[in-house]
């Protein structure tokens, strides 16, 4: 079953803190999406970074632990649902708002990628995450990859509710 | 397992493909989100269950690994998925016990392929069975179905409304 934190220390207060800015932030934009699309892009986040955890964080890779224990805990479900979303939610706001195209568009995915390596930093030094092998700037990396999917993905549910496909 | 392997890559990519064939009952923003969100709901209990009371283990080799992983990310929630395209076909086409039958069919095979791969060290049972199975494969489906069912009523409303404003 879900497993309670050890000791309510540090990275709990760091990811509760954490969730709180990330969820008033993201409520506080005006509303410029449709409920499909935030679904889509909520959705599409934590089914991502779950993915990669269960694909690099498990055996035989395990490259990282999140929180006290390689089991699933309270505070991961927080990240998974309160962290993760509402960032990808900002990001595609603005990506949206500022029409990013061109040379820009990669500047924004390279930009957001660092100001994730940023957090992540900070939130490994708040013992978050416990790397076993993972080295930081390998992030920056996937960061870039997991952007550039996240705008792949806001095209294509563009492109559907274009079509008129969503009822 | 190479063998094995290849023949779970065609299997998956015959199941992705059997999506297009999926056509009527769901949009493709609706196979897109229904296919995460089983992946979604299937890795959290999963982990919550068989992972963090110890009742499965995968073996470490990369082989199996990879023959885990693709039953676990593609076939298992495409096969889902189709479950939830008969579950929600109208009740005049598939008869309520066809849609237990095909429910019934699901979790067996479902078990059959764990036996499989328990046979194959693949994974290893260590309180693992079939009941548990049938508990976190449900509330999967209950899980799946119950957002499939938010999604299809909320967002269209929402949308209409916004849009007649």
């Amino acid at each position: 079953m879900l497993q309670l934190p050890e000791r309510f220390d540090l990275n709990e207060w760091f990811v509760l803190v954490s969730a709180v800015l990330a969820m008033s932030v993201a409520l506080s934009l005006p509303k410029r999406f449709s409920s499909a699309e935030i679904s889509a892009y909520v959705v599409f986040t934590i089914y991502l970074s779950q993915t990669v955890d269960s694909l690099i964080a498990v055996a035989p890779y395990d490259f990282y632990d999140v929180n006290d224990s390689p089991k699933l805990e309270l505070a991961d479900v927080v990240i998974y649902y309160l962290c993760y979303p509402p960032f990808t939610y900002v990001y595609l706001y603005f990506y949206d708002k500022w029409h990013v195209r061109g040379w820009r568009r990669a500047a924004y995915v390279v930009g957001y990628s660092l100001l994730s390596v940023l957090l992540e930093w900070l939130a490994n030094i708040c013992h978050v995450y416990t790397y076993k092998g993972w080295k930081l700037y390998g992030s920056f990396f996937v960061y870039v990859g997991v952007y550039t999917l996240y705008i792949l993905v806001f095209r294509f549910v563009r492109h559907l509710l274009r079509r008129g496909v969503v009822r | 397992m190479h063998v094995w392997n290849t023949a779970i890559v065609l299997v998956g990519l015959a199941a992705a493909a059997s999506l297009l064939r999926m056509r009527s009952t769901f949009s493709a923003l609706e196979k897109f989100l229904y296919f995460m969100v089983l992946i979604i709901a299937h890795e959290h209990l999963h982990t919550a269950i068989a992972g963090n009371l110890k009742l499965l283990a995968i073996t470490d080799r990369l082989s199996t690994f990879a023959f885990y992983q693709i039953c676990q990310l593609v076939v298992f929630p495409i096969v889902a998925l189709w479950l939830m395209y008969i579950w929600f076909q109208p009740r005049a086409r598939v008869h309520l016990l066809l849609k237990m039958a095909a429910t019934a069919g699901w979790l067996w095979g479902l078990n059959g392929l764990y036996l499989y791969m328990h046979a194959q060290d693949i994974v290893k049972f260590t309180g693992w069975n079939w009941r548990y199975l049938v508990c976190q494969w449900l509330a999967v489906l209950a899980l799946s179905l119950g957002f499939a069912l938010w999604f299809r009523k909320r967002p269209g409303k929402r949308d209409r409304d916004a849009a007649a404003a």
